[in-house]
């Protein structure tokens, strides 16, 4: 489908005011208008129409960008001093995702960066010396996993690191960001995926979590910070990812959370918003778009026929989006065009693009060989329905839909830290893989 | 205690005695910023203050020349609160504080939070000394089980937390001025109103959503909000709210027919209120015949689940007909970017069962 070659000129797919014009109409029309100029050279309103075929991701570009901050960070990167290990994530899981191979000194480094980070309690913190947090430590496990070797695995003191999550779960299932800190539903979705992948999932961590998530599914049928607080889709597919990981996807209200996040996709840009009523954002590529291949698990679970279901959101339409309007000449990527870039946005940008060219789906048939955390070996790509929207060139490698690392990452971690029975599983899901 | 003079903090003489720990990042780190040399010397400090754990009016100062440098510096946050318990300080002014920093970082998780740690704190000092509150787990079921009781509490201290409420109340509404939407401020309000539960508050709270959707009717956070209200307010969610709801939001469809969130509010109640979306069938009908509205994306949607519950309850294959036209009307015509999903209800529709 996509945005760019529709039959009506751009404008007509615009948003509706009603003639009655708020603060929100006037932003969203605003946003429209950068957009549908970018947009321009690609439709047939343009007198000599650019082909789609021509949209390029300036992968080396991308690349720099992200190298540049490992080594040097300018002063003002102080305001992230308690992020170090998101920085980490975000730019090697770019590089992953670019199909960059991480060289060996870059390995050492990051190794040598989380060790020093890692809190003698247990978890890591935003820095050397700082007390742990949920967000941190799941980046810094990321981070870990994406190197990918066994001095990095073993970086990690899972005794301790369990000790932490417990020290931060709450009696209803949530969890505290820190010891002190704020409770809310992406302490649930850092916990589980940390523990999932260093395989210290145990019932104590995981009593009350599926419920606690629960109750943060609004009447909207998105999923917001806290109970009672506004659907928004990076607490959405935080709360999703972490169901899925504790198995209990079940327990959300399907119909109302399946026309939530469908609905989250803007009718002119292609791109996704994060609320109702909000502007389109690059980084919800990842966040909302990442709400579909899980999703998709669901309602095949729920016996829909999964020939029919090829990930309920226009693929097209956000590739596009992330194609013209988020790259930017320079190297990195962004939100919209009027924002610079950045690396979370890089990071999530790249993901989202990851997750809408591969469909990701589930291999259903092996879940009972796969109990608890090991199901999350059991996602691998539908070649028949992969789509990559621009030039070839363009594919990037394929994540993991609810860790956001790597699928060969993710295999590889299991198989550190599962032993045996990760391999096992690995070789059924192959034999499966060829089989179809 | 502001000093007017340049010298930092670290070359006077009341910190001598203080050994500094440098940052110990490891050889050639990743991500390393170039620090000013007073954000590392102020860090080094620090560290020496957490790692003794000092309990003091310098380890205090500190932190707040910590936080000014790196606000997003959670770590010291905590140190911060730990120290103001210890020290037995006075939070009123703390909020002062709280209030401009907010002004400057606004989406900032630790500062709102540090705001909800102090204002607890502040409304457990007017309890009796024995009573601890229970944290707030707001149910989103019943009418709320607030954690801070105001029975038994003498006058005074009554009108101490009242004045507390309307205080923190007033602080978020003029932090939302500058952004409706802001996601921190709307979650630090639903718990101030959690926390101290029922009371005069929630029919004030329900006006202020009524005042924010007057002034942009598709602040989704105003129309989240009233949700909250009129389901945790005293007696939860009434027949009689119910109808008032569906009017309040049907009169805003009204004026603006495409816009989701009074349309997604409504079903919402309706729902809620085990009241059945077939209710308000004529109403979506009526829309059909204004021409503003008959290309709304919503009309359609609500309409193809109205047809679709009809179908399933009176097994009625014309119900079935009518859902398809509209799956297709929307796939096609009025909501295209959502074809997959319209298609996918569309498909839904050939399960149903009926009779001809």
């Amino acid at each position: 489908m996509g945005v760019l070659n529709r039959e009506e000129d751009l404008q007509s797919y615009g948003y509706n005011d009603d003639g009655m014009v708020t603060d929100s109409s006037e932003l969203q029309l605003e946003t429209e208008e950068c957009i549908r100029r970018v947009f321009f050279p690609y439709t047939q309103e343009s007198p000599m129409p650019l082909p789609i075929a021509s949209l390029d991701l300036r992968k080396l570009r991308h690349v720099k960008y992200v190298l540049g901050a490992l080594d040097n960070l300018a002063s003002h990167w102080t305001a992230l001093d308690a992020s170090k290990p998101w920085l980490c994530y975000w730019i090697l899981h770019a590089l992953d995702l670019l199909g960059y191979k991480i060289p060996e000194r870059l390995a050492v480094r990051a190794i040598s960066t989380m060790q020093h980070i890692q809190s003698p309690t247990g978890g890591f913190g935003g820095g050397p010396g700082q007390d742990a947090h949920l967000a941190t430590t799941y980046a810094a496990v990321n981070t870990l996993a994406i190197i990918g070797t066994k001095e990095a695995y073993d970086v990690i003191n899972r005794e301790t690191l369990a000790d932490f999550l417990m020290s931060v779960k709450q009696k209803d299932g949530s969890f505290t960001m820190t010891v002190g800190g704020e409770v809310d539903v992406r302490g649930s979705y850092c916990a589980m995926s940390a523990a999932t992948i260093t395989n210290i999932v145990t019932p104590e961590l995981t009593t009350n979590a599926a419920e606690f998530i629960a109750r943060c599914q609004t009447y909207e049928g998105g999923i917001g910070g806290f109970p009672g607080v506004e659907a928004h889709a990076g607490y959405t597919f935080c709360g999703l990812a972490a169901l899925e990981l504790l198995g209990r996807t079940d327990i959300l209200n399907l119909d109302t959370f399946t026309r939530w996040s469908s609905s989250r996709q803007m009718s002119m840009e292609g791109g996704f918003q994060g609320r109702t009523n909000k502007l389109v954002d690059g980084c919800y590529a990842f966040w909302t778009g990442g709400i579909f291949p899980i999703l998709g698990k669901m309602l095949e679970t729920a016996g829909q026929d999964t020939e029919a279901l090829d990930f309920v959101y226009d693929r097209d339409g956000l590739q596009e989006y992330l194609l013209v309007a988020c790259q930017s000449k320079t190297g990195g990527l962004r939100d919209k065009p009027s924002k610079p870039v950045d690396y979370y946005h890089t990071c999530y940008c790249l993901s989202g693009l990851s997750l809408s060219q591969h469909q990701m789906s589930f291999r259903h048939e092996l879940k009972d060989i796969a109990p608890g955390g090991l199901s999350s070996l059991l996602w691998s790509e539908n070649y028949d329905k992969r789509r990559v929207i621009g030039s070839p060139s363009n594919a990037l490698e394929t994540t993991h839909p609810v860790l956001n690392i790597r699928t060969d990452k993710v295999r590889k971690a299991f198989l550190h830290y599962y032993g045996k029975s990760a391999e096992d599983i690995i070789e059924e899901v192959d034999i499966e893989i060829i089989r179809s | 205690m502001a000093e007017q003079d340049d010298m930092p903090f670290y070359q006077k003489p009341e910190w001598a005695d203080v050994v500094p720990i440098p940052q110990d990042d490891g050889p050639n780190p990743l991500v390393p910023i170039a620090y000013t040399k007073e954000y590392s010397t102020t860090m080094d400090y620090f560290r020496a203050m957490c790692r003794a754990q000092e309990k003091s009016e310098r380890a205090l100062d500190l932190t707040k020349i910590v936080i000014e440098l790196s606000p997003s510096h959670y770590t010291v946050w905590y140190y911060r609160q730990q120290l103001l318990k210890e020290l037995n300080k006075d939070l009123k002014e703390e909020l002062e504080w709280i209030e401009w920093m907010v002004n400057e970082h606004p989406k900032s998780y630790q500062i709102w939070h540090h705001r909800q740690v102090v204002v607890g704190r502040i409304a457990q000092s007017l309890l009796p000394h024995n009573t601890t509150t229970t944290t707030t787990t707001l149910t989103t079921a019943q009418s709320t089980e607030a954690a801070f009781s105001f029975d038994d509490l003498p006058e005074a201290q009554k009108t101490a937390a009242q004045e507390l409420v309307k205080s923190e109340l007033e602080f978020i509404a003029e932090s939302l001025e500058d952004d409706t939407k802001n996601y921190h401020a709307w979650s630090y309000r639903q718990w101030v109103l959690a926390h101290f539960g029922l009371g005069p508050w929630w029919v004030e709270e329900l006006a202020y959503t009524e005042e924010l959707i007057g002034k942009d009717v598709r602040n989704n956070s105003a129309w989240n909000q009233r949700y909250f209200v009129v389901t945790n307010g005293p007696g939860g969610l009434t027949e009689e709210g119910v109808q008032r709801e569906v009017q309040f939001a049907k009169s805003n469809i009204e004026k603006t027919p495409s816009n989701e969130s009074p349309w997604v509010y409504l079903t919402g109640v309706l729902r809620k209120g085990n009241h059945s979306v077939t209710e308000i069938k004529e109403f979506c009908e009526g829309l059909l015949s204004v021409p503003r509205a008959n290309f709304s994306p919503f009309v359609h949607a609500t309409l193809l689940d109205i047809y679709e519950v009809e179908a399933k309850e009176k097994r009625s294959a014309a119900s079935v007909e009518k859902a398809k036209e509209e799956a297709i009307m929307l796939a096609e015509k009025v909501d295209n970017i959502r074809s997959k999903y319209w298609n996918w209800r569309k498909t839904q529709l050939q399960k149903i069962d009926v009779v001809a």
